[in-house]
């Protein structure tokens, strides 16, 4: 029986070891100007219709494959990418973007005007949204959604977009919704997923093409088609699947990656590292923030609602609900690595009992209940739960924490039933004006913040500064957006990668895009 | 289908009693756990809510519910209740037990946002979207099914338990059979019976008789053959063991002449009756060999067969002197022993064997149940 045990116990090593030896002679050695990116269990595509957060694999994948007309940078500025030059009408209503003259599609043939304005209706006819109308929809003085006009193509290199509205943020909304074209024959496999056991049938414009897409493996190869002739410094990359992304560090610390896909920042850390390989954390677009619906009482006056957001304590709930994963958040737009935070909320737990008392509140007396809709489980969405336990304690008001399902959530905000909402925002710009973006939040118009025209035109020069007098000007706007405290931010979250020693060119990057044709690796033919 | 033994019943409930404990021990780890990793210093004071307990009160109940819900479950048992009872008391019962849970746990969202009682109405609407009756019932399901299962399994283990037991009383009553098949074949057999018979013969051919010793020599044949055939039988017609009887007869009637004088007074419903092969045999054996054979005057020896409600009476009484003291130290010790133990055997306590002194005589006495092969 001892025996019989002991071999069983044998043989589940043998099997262990086994699988850990297969798993580690299928991952080839890298080759040449490889960067080897390792991920988890993720089912990765290449559709570019599915909506996805700017930091996720398959995004960064999309975009080495097509370049798009135009890119927003680290620092959260625009920057020329398929299109060399823009300009937004003065009434902010025409965007007219002009292509450079070298594009080319892998197979050789030249990408034009045309080519983008198939790609845009190809996405709207299937269903899939369009992250470019999505982006399109800010909201002016209350006015209803809106999206494009018209699509036109003035000539081969040249598009001009009609908006039916004054739009400030049209340009960085094309930037950040990264709106690429794809080649006519692409459309047909893209639906069908035929590039998988065919990834040489996939046509793109990007600096890399596709190698390979199987069920082990993806590979992108330089496509020396592309218009720089020393971009991409990589000769190519290749993806190593794990069963979880606790492993990042131990994959990379053998070398058989060179840098990890995005994670959170907490489970990583929770393996150590050794030197040389690194941990690298930063800064995401991601931010906790809790709406206040204005258009009943108590929260319709806002004193009350700035008496809430003064009540809050950010720090401690940054430090004991994120344990480092996340930054106390004093304004709604997450700070750029590096720079000073922006404060456009206080904090003032004084000041909130005056606020709460001059609006006929003292100590909270007579206030009526506050409904927070809140998913089931508080350990999936903490931070509005122990909001509501702050104020209570701090103001002396009750909040009811209804635990709801996502749908209910949705019917009671379609309704106006609820006082207070919580929202995880993922943004794909750094930029205030994404509090005046329906799509960024699935909360119905009528209780969404506006731009007023002259706050509109604000924005769209401030986009058109470079730098710190871009940041200055946007923190005035966000700061007037702000003073009747419609909604307040309460914890900004970060997001970390594991490095190997060999990486090259990495930056911070709050949007995550972390575009692999700006990489390297020790030994790639460029410097 | 027959049930589990109270003591099998007692243990199989310990045993579920003590996996839903540990269930619940488990659950209170998970709870110690989840409270270990309490953030409570996100908040300035800790409330009931900011513990997040009041997530568990509705799973806790379930446990309150466990001992009216076991015994709703018990009399509602399978060998008691008909199944479509069980059915409805079962569907009754869960729906009230998630209805029990859902105003607890409203109950408990209530205390958990210091709500007042005028709130109920709202939390229980609100809480009530978001809750599936079906979950209960399945939670109700998975307490009852395996009650019922583990009661079943009992059930059938008590049954292959009693067919073993069946199998082995069987067995043993056959050995039984066997062996008073051989008790009489040896009766027969016996030296002194057979020297007996055949010197009785021998005086017959002697003196000419040749037809009556004919047919003693058939009737001689004809017993032991008999007792041949019927040693595969279990139970035979009063009649056919009359039949045996008289061939027995027979033989001693050569011997004893006129002095036996043998009367078979039976009920005519009593001649179908059933009664165990071979069990009349040893006791005319034993009132032949000690009434008889011991005696000079003993002439009589009386069969009587009537029914007396379900039962089949036999009466076998014979002149001669009367039992020992100790009839154990009898010569007839062991074939009677053997006929009490077969008729223990097929029938238990109702059927008996006694043996006494009356006037005159001895007096055997058999009462078992009235069977014929109709019934």
């Amino acid at each position: 029986m001892k025996l019989a045990r002991l071999a069983l116990l044998a043989a589940l090593l043998l099997a262990v070891g086994a699988g850990f030896v297969r798993w580690h002679r299928a991952v080839p050695p890298r080759l040449p100007g490889e960067l080897r990116i390792v991920h988890g269990p993720i089912r990765l595509s290449l559709d570019p219709r599915a909506p996805r957060d700017s930091a996720s694999l398959s995004r960064r994948l999309i975009d080495a494959l097509w370049e798009p007309l135009l890119v927003v940078d680290a620092q959260g500025e625009v920057q020329a990418a398929a299109a060399e030059a823009w300009t937004l009408s003065p009434d902010l209503r025409r965007v007219t973007l002009r292509l450079r003259d070298d594009l080319r599609w892998s197979n050789g043939e030249p990408v034009t005007a045309a080519d983008f304005i198939r790609t845009i209706g190809w996405v709207e006819r299937s269903g899939g949204g369009s992250a470019l109308f999505r982006m399109l929809q800010t909201r002016t003085e209350g006015a209803p959604r809106a999206a494009v006009e018209s699509l036109r193509v003035a000539d081969e290199r040249t598009l001009i977009l009609n908006l039916p509205q004054a739009t400030p943020g049209a340009i960085f909304a094309i930037a950040a919704a990264r709106w690429a074209p794809l080649h006519a024959t692409s459309l047909a496999v893209l639906e069908s997923g035929s590039y998988r056991a065919h990834p040489e049938r996939l046509i793109t414009s990007g600096p890399f093409k596709l190698a390979e897409a199987s069920r082990k493996t993806w590979r992108l190869v330089r496509d020396p088609q592309f218009r720089h002739a020393d971009r991409p410094a990589l000769e190519s990359v290749r993806l190593v699947r794990t069963d979880g992304r606790t492993l990042y560090p131990s994959v990379i610390a053998a070398g058989l990656a060179d840098v990890s896909d995005a994670a959170d920042y907490l489970p990583v850390r929770l393996r150590p590292i050794e030197p040389p390989a690194r941990f690298h954390v930063e800064n995401t677009t991601g931010v906790s923030v809790l709406h206040f619906n204005t258009h009943k009482p108590p929260l319709d006056d806002p004193r009350v609602r700035r008496a809430l957001s003064l009540a809050l304590d950010r720090n401690t709930l940054a430090a004991s609900l994120t344990a480092g994963g996340g930054l106390p958040a004093f304004a709604c737009v997450p700070p750029v690595d590096g720079e000073e935070p922006v404060r456009t909320v206080e904090e003032n737990v004084a000041e909130a009992r005056r606020l709460l008392a001059d609006a006929g509140y003292p100590d909270g007396r007579g206030l009526p209940v506050l409904r927070l809709p809140l998913l089931r489980s508080p350990a999936s969405n903490p931070m509005a739960y122990y909001c509501a336990e702050q104020w209570r304690a701090r103001l002396g008001l009750r909040v009811y924490v209804i635990p709801l399902s996502a749908a209910e959530i949705g019917a009671r905000l379609a309704r106006g039933e609820f006082d207070l909402m919580h929202y995880y925002w993922t943004l794909d710009r750094g930029d205030v004006s994404l509090l005046a973006f329906a799509p960024l939040a699935d909360l119905p118009l009528a209780y969404q913040v506006s731009l007023s025209r002259d706050q509109a035109h604000a924005l769209a020069a401030a986009n058109g500064l470079r730098g710190e007098p871009r940041r200055a000007a946007l923190v005035e706007l966000e700061r007037a957006l702000m003073a009747d405290a419609p909604c307040t931010p309460v914890v900004f979250y970060r997001r970390c990668y594991v490095l190997g020693p060999d990486i090259r060119g990495w930056k911070t990057d709050s949007v995550g895009e972390h575009p692999l044709a700006e990489l390297s690796v020790a030994d790639s033919r460029a410097p | 289908m027959s049930f589990p033994r109270q003591a099998s019943i007692n243990g199989w409930r310990r045993h579920l009693w003590a996996t839903w404990w540990t269930a619940a021990l488990i659950g209170a780890a998970y709870v110690a756990f989840d409270v270990w990793h309490l953030q409570l210093d996100a908040v300035d004071e800790t409330t009931f809510r900011a513990t997040w307990l009041y997530r568990w009160g509705g799973v806790g109940v379930w446990w309150l519910l466990l001992p009216p819900i076991m015994a709703w479950r018990r009399w509602l048992a399978f060998d008691r209740r008909a199944w479509w009872l069980i059915l409805l008391g079962h569907l009754a019962a869960a729906l009230a037990a998630g209805f029990v849970q859902f105003g607890f746990r409203t109950l408990l969202v209530l205390a958990a946002n210091t709500l007042p009682f005028a709130f109920f109405a709202e939390v229980a609407r609100d809480l009530w979207a978001g809750t599936d009756l079906a979950y209960s019932m399945l939670v109700y399901a998975a307490i009852v099914v395996p009650a019922y299962a583990m009661e079943f399994y009992l059930g059938w283990r008590a049954g292959q338990r009693e067919a073993a037991e069946l199998t082995l009383a069987k067995a043993e009553l056959e050995t039984r059979l066997v062996r008073a098949n051989l008790d009489a074949l040896k009766m027969q057999l016996h030296p002194h019976f057979l020297f007996n018979a055949l010197n009785s013969i021998t005086a017959l051919i002697r003196r000419g008789d040749t037809v009556p010793a004919e047919d003693a020599l058939a009737q001689l044949a004809e017993l032991l053959r008999r007792a041949l055939d019927h040693k595969q039988d279990q139970k035979l017609t009063l009649e056919r063991e009359l039949e045996f009887l008289d061939h027995y007869f027979a033989i001693e009637r050569i011997r004893f002449q006129d002095r036996l004088q043998v009367s078979f007074e039976v009920a005519p419903e009593c001649r179908v009756a059933l009664l165990p092969s071979l069990l009349l045999q040893p006791l005319v054996e034993n009132a032949m060999k000690h009434g008889f054979s011991r005696s000079a005057t003993a002439r009589a020896l009386r069969l009587r067969a009537w029914r007396e409600d379900d039962r089949l009476r036999l009466e076998l009484f014979n002149e001669g002197p009367p039992l020992p003291a100790a009839p154990s130290s009898s010569p007839g010790g062991i074939g009677l022993r053997n006929t009490r133990a077969r008729l223990e055997m097929l029938f238990g306590a109702a059927a008996r064997l006694s043996l006494e002194n009356v006037p005159g005589g001895v007096c055997a006495d058999v009462t078992l149940p009235f069977q014929t092969a109709e019934s």
